[in-house]
């Protein structure tokens, strides 16, 4: 199974990291989409079938939370997941994500495993990019 | 507020955080050299803590980051990629810092600014009432400096 993902962040070197850290988790990967911002997002989201959406929150035009909100009242695009990736790693800043409609956070800076393991969780993939019914984390525990 | 010894050790460990983590870089500490550095980027913060962080960075130091950050060989770079990773960089390490000095989450930071000259970010002066804090850090022959400014 492959997987189309959305990459959305203002560095063009930090979105390099992301495809690579994709690219690297043994996710088949078909296509990568990338956006400056959320605004950007949303034109990639209007032409394109996204599977996955991995965004920053600190961005210029529209924020990662805007853009949440948008996705969230689109019912088109809300069932999409998005991984927020960023530096405001507090515990309000994660609440507030997640009550816009976030499925995943991962707190800049990162190694690859964290947002490897955050993809996991989401795709419902194992460790060799393969789908399963019986999903488990690398620890071999159910959830 | 913190002390400035408290804010100079969660400063340091960001930085150290960042950069090992993003940039496979391990720093040592050492004096902040204003003529070591070619370009800077700074970023500003406001809420519980109001300020404004620098981060100053010597050429190879500047393209040493770009390089591991994005696995390319370091020539050549294109100045672009260079101005982006600092940005990142100063971006993380605020962003690290203020998750430790202000838990509430209530300080948001600005987006970063790039200087291409290192001179023309030093001019950028405290004001009196400023509480200000100058780190140093090298990796060999690269070096890499912090100036933060808490406002009163």
């Amino acid at each position: 199974m492959s997987f189309n993902v959305l990459i959305v962040d203002d560095s063009i070197s930090m979105r390099s990291v992301i495809k690579k850290v994709i690219g690297m988790s043994g996710f088949r990967m078909d296509r990568c989409f990338e956006a400056r911002h959320g605004k950007e997002a949303i034109g990639v989201l209007q032409e394109n079938r996204v599977d996955v959406i991995v965004s920053d929150t600190n961005m210029p035009e529209m924020t990662g939370l805007e853009l949440l909100k948008i996705l969230h009242g689109d019912k088109r695009l809300q069932g999409v997941p998005v991984i927020i990736v960023t530096t405001e790693g507090t515990d309000q800043r994660k609440q507030e994500a997640f009550a816009s409609g976030a499925s995943g956070f991962v707190k800049k800076p990162f190694v690859p495993e964290q947002l490897k393991k955050v993809l996991q969780k989401i795709l419902g993939v194992g460790h060799h990019g393969e789908y399963g019914d019986d999903r488990t984390n690398d620890d071999g525990l159910d959830f | 507020m913190e002390s400035m010894e408290t804010i100079e050790q969660m400063m340091t460990a960001s930085i150290f955080e960042v950069f090992e983590k993003m940039f496979f870089i391990s720093l040592e500490s050492g004096d902040f050299e204003k003529n070591a550095y070619s370009s800077a980027a700074a970023i500003r913060f406001q809420g519980s803590l109001n300020g404004e962080m620098g981060l100053f960075l010597s050429r190879s130091m500047a393209r040493s980051m770009a390089s591991n950050m994005l696995c390319i060989s370091t020539d050549p770079i294109r100045d672009e990629v260079i101005e982006d990773c600092t940005q990142e960089a100063t971006d993380m390490i605020c962003g690290t810092f203020l998750c430790t000095a202000d838990p509430s989450g209530l300080s948001r930071s600005s987006l970063p600014v790039f200087f291409g000259d290192a001179v023309v970010a030093l001019k950028e002066g405290a004001s009196s009432g400023d509480l200000e804090l100058r780190l140093g850090f090298a990796a060999g022959m690269e070096k890499m400096g912090i100036i933060i400014r808490l406002l009163p």
